[in-house]
């Protein structure tokens, strides 16, 4: 009876020990994701996306990362020019561009490294959401990708443009545009945020842009090969329609236009200096006439009243700032004449909303704030009445903006050098 | 000592299969009046989960010993009896496939694209039946072992991505819906959690029966913070008709998580929570299915039963998977969907309650002769 018993105990102790072995010789297998896996060097990961189109085809151009060059380190300024590589694909649609490169390209592209989708002006007059599809649809891009415009050209002209620093042109753009909240004057909207704004009833989303300039070359021994270099500039905005583009707001207007939406993160507000502030001034230098102050923080509230059936916009504006730079020779370790700098920079913010809330009204008569939410929120009933034409009435409102700066920083001097310190 | 489930235990087993269904598809963005105001429906469903479940607390209640599957079969007879534990069965059953249905279509679209779903459902049928095969109590104490670290890992998800989060979306409150679609959605919402099932099937497990009510109503308590607190992340990030247009809305918002330069492309973590949590729920389903199926063959022991409900979920999953790749046909539940969760939630264990009420004198003897 306990010899059987052993033996039972044995039997169970194998069974025990095959399964286990069974088990963690599948799990081997298992876990080294060897199922659908795609090795590295297989795979043409692309770092922005250009999307263009040319006799009714969609021209998709890809930055790869040439995964081969074996030079990616990192912060060198000699760069092999094979670091990425640009290629291209036609077809009806974005996905038969994308995979016609396999016709052409040794590489599978793989898109969950895109940071940035560049959109040329001609496609994205054409109207940007029937080809956007595949960018929400398809499991590998990422809805935090940077969407821009290529204002006055193709998506393919401004995406060679490689910076002095950046790794490849991709990261260049990538750059710009993340270091674009020290200025306030550009927009960096994901793909995600930007749909947020177009399914908004009756808003209609404004999208960065990107543009080529030619600068002059200053290192001597490049200049004799390249007089010129180009660059890429990300100040101002695309306006669209829906999701087609109908025009531009300038760098100025676009500073506006973040004031408005509440997306300033920093920037420069340049104005006039109050002339009255240097009068029988002791000046002992060259006088200029701006002050500049750097924003350190800002808050936008905005509220809508209906007074008599017409709508009213109230824009109320908090900045915190820095006097950054005075050219006048003003005395400003006098606290009157901060309070008269604050106002002049806050007279500023207000000439720069202005601006660009007019042309909203009056040249692209349309609703690019989020103005209509507004009176969504607030009004609900009568947004029910109103929203099909809003557009049209967003035209006609009236506006107040009330601007307070508050300059808490001077900086390390307390009058400017052009100025001699009273005693 | 045998050793059973602690309410804690219960607790966060229910808890997660509530919170998992809505970190899927997040099925309340469509229902009611589908628009800003989920968060009051979600609110709302509070009162009717707890009047839904009411029938199925009182049996589990007065018959503590038994499982719903057995104190049907007292309560109805043998013959209607052994039909109702039937419709369980199968009810149960599906709810594993749906589940699995749902966790498939997950896995090969969002980040699995290239693997067949045959091996994806292999693994994932081997490991619920291996832990389901282990009894109740396993599964009660992987849930007590891996609950806690899923609802601390949700909660820095959610806390993460509040840099995307516009709270404004949310605005109006309660203009553009009516008192009646709001408390239409919130019925619907009350319907589709359905997770009192698992405990009618656990309670003669249970370590302290006195404690069934309490143990289902901190369930939803805790379930609903979280359901909340994730509709309104998903909702203020994506925007409300974007997370509608997604198919898994909350993977949409974890994807866009991007903080403090360190906390980005962090949803190969969110994965692995939220397999584990999908394990759970598919397993305590087949686990369930199949021990309502014992009941109604009256097998005590065995696990035959087991692996025949893993095969089958596993079969009818792939071939499910392979014909249909239309989530939002789950998403988006119709009518029909609604009647057949109210039936299995509330009508026959109401329709039940109201026999024991005409039959009580008779189990009231019956319970004394035992004595």
């Amino acid at each position: 009876m306990l010899r059987l018993k052993e033996g039972m105990i044995t039997v169970e102790k194998n069974k025990r020990n095959l399964i286990i072995t069974i088990y963690l010789l599948a799990i081997s297998i298992i876990l080294s994701s060897c199922t659908g896996g795609r090795e590295i060097q297989e795979l043409g990961i692309v770092t922005s996306i250009g999307m263009d189109i040319e006799d009714d085809k969609v021209i998709v151009t890809c930055e790869v990362i040439n995964t081969t060059s074996g030079n990616t380190q990192s912060g060198s300024s000699t760069h092999s020019p094979k670091e990425v590589v640009f290629i291209q694909g036609e077809g009806t649609t974005v996905f038969e561009a994308v995979r016609g490169t396999t016709l052409t390209f040794d590489r599978k592209l793989f898109f969950s490294h895109v940071n940035t989708i560049i959109l040329g002006e001609e496609f994205a007059k054409k109207g940007i959401a029937e080809f956007l599809d595949l960018v929400l649809r398809d499991n590998e891009p990422r809805e935090n990708m940077y969407i821009l415009v290529a204002k006055g050209g193709k998506a393919y002209d401004v995406m060679g443009i490689k910076g002095d620093l950046s790794q490849s042109a991709g990261n260049y753009l990538h750059d710009v545009l993340e270091d674009s909240r020290y200025n306030g004057k550009s927009l960096n909207i994901s793909v995600a945020e930007y749909y947020r704004y177009y399914y908004e009833e009756n808003n209609e989303p404004v999208i960065g842009i990107v543009q080529k300039k030619e600068k002059k070359v200053i290192d001597e021994e490049r200049k004799k090969i390249e007089p010129t270099k180009s660059i890429l500039d990300v100040g101002g905005g695309a306006v669209t329609k829906r999701d087609t583009l109908i025009g531009y707001f300038s760098p100025n207007e676009m500073f506006g236009y973040n004031f408005i939406v509440d997306y300033i993160k920093g920037g420069l507000i340049v104005f006039n200096t109050p002339k009255e502030l240097s009068e029988n001034k002791p000046i002992i230098g060259s006088e200029g006439k701006f002050t500049v102050v750097e924003i350190l923080k800002s808050k936008t509230k905005k509220n809508v009243t209906i007074t008599d059936g017409k709508i009213h916009l109230n824009i109320n504006i908090k900045v915190r700032g820095a006097l950054a730079e005075e050219n006048k020779a003003i005395d400003i370790s006098n606290m009157e004449v901060i309070d008269v700098l604050e106002r002049a920079s806050s007279e500023e913010v207000k000439k720069l909303i202005s601006k660009t809330l007019n042309k909203g009204q009056k040249e692209f008569q349309q609703d690019n704030f989020s103005i209509g939410e507004l009176v969504h929120h607030k009004y609900p009933k009568v947004w029910k009445k109103i929203a099909k034409d809003w557009n049209n009435i967003f035209s006609e409102i009236t506006y107040n903006i009330n601007v307070e700066t508050e300059i808490v920083k001077t900086g390390i001097i307390n009058v400017p050098s052009n100025l001699r310190k009273r005693r | 000592m045998k050793e059973g489930i602690s309410s804690r235990q219960a607790i966060l087993l229910i808890t997660i299969c509530r919170i998992i269904s809505v970190l899927t598809i997040m099925s309340a963005i469509y229902m009611g009046p589908a628009n800003q105001d989920t968060w009051i429906v979600v609110l709302t469903s509070f009162i009717y989960t707890i009047l839904a479940s009411i029938p199925i607390l009182f049996l589990s209640n007065k018959f503590n010993n038994l499982t719903i599957i057995e104190y049907m079969e007292k309560i109805f007879g043998k013959f209607v009896g052994k039909v109702v534990a039937i419709i369980y069965a199968i009810f149960y059953t599906r709810t594993a496939i749906l589940f699995s249905y749902i966790a498939i279509q997950m896995i090969r679209s969002s980040f699995l694209p290239d693997t067949k779903p045959i091996i994806t459902i292999v693994v994932l049928m081997i490991s619920c039946v291996y832990i389901a095969s282990k009894g109740s109590e396993v599964i009660a104490r992987f849930a007590e072992t891996f609950v806690p670290i899923i609802l601390i890992m949700i909660s820095i998800f959610i806390a993460l991505g509040y840099n995307n989060v516009d709270l404004s979306v949310l605005l109006p409150i309660y203009k553009d819906s009516t008192f009646l679609n709001i408390n239409y959605g919130a019925i619907q919402l009350a319907f589709t959690f359905i997770d009192i099932n698992i405990l009618a099937m656990i309670t003669p497990k249970l370590e302290n029966k006195k404690e069934i009510n309490s143990i289902f109503i901190k369930s939803v308590v805790y379930s609903l913070v979280f359901v909340l607190a994730s509709v309104v992340a998903t909702q203020g990030s994506l925007g409300v008709e974007q997370a509608r247009h997604s198919n898994f809305p909350f993977l949409a918002y974890i994807r866009r998580i991007k903080a403090y330069s360190i906390f980005e492309r962090i949803e190969s973590i969110y994965i692995i929570m939220w397999i584990l949590a999908m394990i759970i729920k598919i397993t305590t389903y087949i686990y369930i299915s199949s021990q309502g199926i014992k009941e109604i063959f009256k097998k005590k022991s065995g696990n035959m039963f087991l692996y025949i409900t893993g095969a089958l979920v596993g079969l009818v999953t792939f071939y499910v998977a392979e014909i249909n790749p239309i989530i939002p046909e789950v998403v988006e539940i119709g009518f029909p969907e609604y009647v057949y969760y109210f039936t299995h939630k509330t009508l026959i264990p109401l329709i039940a309650v109201i026999v024991y009420l005409f039959r009580r004198k008779t189990f009231e003897e019956q319970q004394k002769l035992r004595n």
